[in-house]
């Protein structure tokens, strides 16, 4: 026994990774979700760059009673920064909610989640808030911190390869707000 | 397994087995390599299962690198003791302690590593990062080599070399991650 002893360290030590990667794919929403959703949505309506309209039009079959315009954009990213660079904004939306970070290093630092409905996000936390209109390429608006008011801009970031760059800009905030937005579902 | 069914051949006293050698650093190099190819690969999924209690995914990882770095330090002075270079004789219990405390320091690192290849894999847009990655992938091919030859007759280097190889990659894995962590967003848990 103890001379396979090592041999059972190795074998849990793999057995724990390899269980821990499949409960992460099982329960991994991302790859699914907005492949299903493009899908219902070329059925129900026209081009996707009509969007907002056409939900104005007529939700599909099987979205829920809309409050209003159903989400410009149904998954995106977005980083950058407000007009002084004094502070990060990242901004994720899914399914028509959205999360935000808003970041300098030091002493700004704010969670902020709420809602997309068509072009506009609304989101709101502990110690700030934020407007903004949103389209597939960019996001601008207010960012309200303890009380402070910046205007902010943040560019799309597109997947995959725009998580790269967005990453390479904000790093972990980004990755952060990709966690918090598909922890929230 | 081939490591353990390999015997000296009879007649050689202290005879090294060179084939359990070479099959350690050859599964070692093979983990590595592997994790660094799953690394680049796999499509980020940006999303992984958070450890309860923590504030945030990478407070988890922070704090759970932290622990198996404290075990690491368990482990530096356990082999230490083991080898006399600490005069004293090693005391009985030294041996379970050094075997447990490892085993539960590579088990802490395993959600910490699942969580970077799976949600990030391997990156190089940092300095930093890059020189994470590579460790990460370094770390895990040192433990596998090193529990490889704990139990096979290689040359009495190895299991030193090999030890403090895998320290040496935790300890800068720690560096370049939590503390990092700790002195970038403070010590939050």
């Amino acid at each position: 026994m103890r001379k396979y002893a090592p041999l059972l360290t190795l074998v849990s030590v793999v057995l724990l990774g390899v269980g821990l990667v499949v409960a992460n794919m099982i329960s991994t929403p991302t790859r699914t979700a907005p492949a299903a959703a493009p899908a219902a949505r070329a059925a129900a309506a026209p081009p996707a760059a009509a969007a907002p309209s056409a939900a104005a039009a007529g939700p599909g079959p099987a979205s829920a009673p809309a409050p209003a315009a159903a989400p410009a954009v149904t998954q995106k990213a977005y980083t950058g920064r407000t007009a002084g660079n004094e502070a990060t904004v990242a901004v994720a939306v899914n399914d028509g909610k959205a999360t935000a970070y808003v970041c300098d290093g030091k002493n700004i630092e704010a969670w902020l989640s709420g809602s997309l409905d068509g072009d506009r996000l609304s989101l709101a936390g502990r110690t700030g808030s934020l407007t903004a209109t949103l389209t597939d390429r960019a996001t601008l608006g207010t960012v309200v911190v303890d009380g402070v008011a910046w205007p902010f801009s943040a560019a799309g970031v597109a997947q995959p390869s725009g998580v790269t760059t967005g990453r390479a800009s904000l790093s972990e905030v980004a990755a952060r707000v990709g966690w918090t937005v598909e922890g929230t579902r | 397994m081939r490591a353990q069914q390999v015997r000296a051949p009879h007649g050689y006293a202290r005879a090294t087995d060179t084939r359990a050698l070479v099959v350690a650093f050859a599964v070692g190099s093979l983990v590595s390599v592997g994790l660094g190819v799953y690394g680049s690969l796999h499509r980020p999924a940006f999303f992984a299962l958070n450890v309860a209690g923590f504030s945030s995914g990478l407070a988890a990882k922070a704090w759970l690198t932290t622990a198996a770095f404290v075990l690491a330090l368990v482990q530096l002075l356990s082999a230490l003791v083991m080898y006399g270079r600490l005069g004293a004789r090693a005391p009985w219990w030294i041996g379970g302690l050094h075997r447990w405390s490892g085993r539960v320091a590579v088990l802490l690192t395993v959600p910490v590593a699942v969580h970077c290849l799976y949600a990030l894999g391997l990156r190089a847009d940092e300095p930093r990062v890059l020189v994470h990655s590579l460790l990460g992938c370094f770390f895990y091919g040192a433990f596998a080599a090193k529990m490889l030859v704990l139990r096979a007759r290689t040359p009495d280097w190895t299991l030193p070399v090999l030890g403090g190889a895998v320290f040496t990659g935790l300890t800068a894995l720690w560096l370049t991650a939590s503390v990092w962590f700790f002195t970038t967003s403070g010590l939050t848990f």
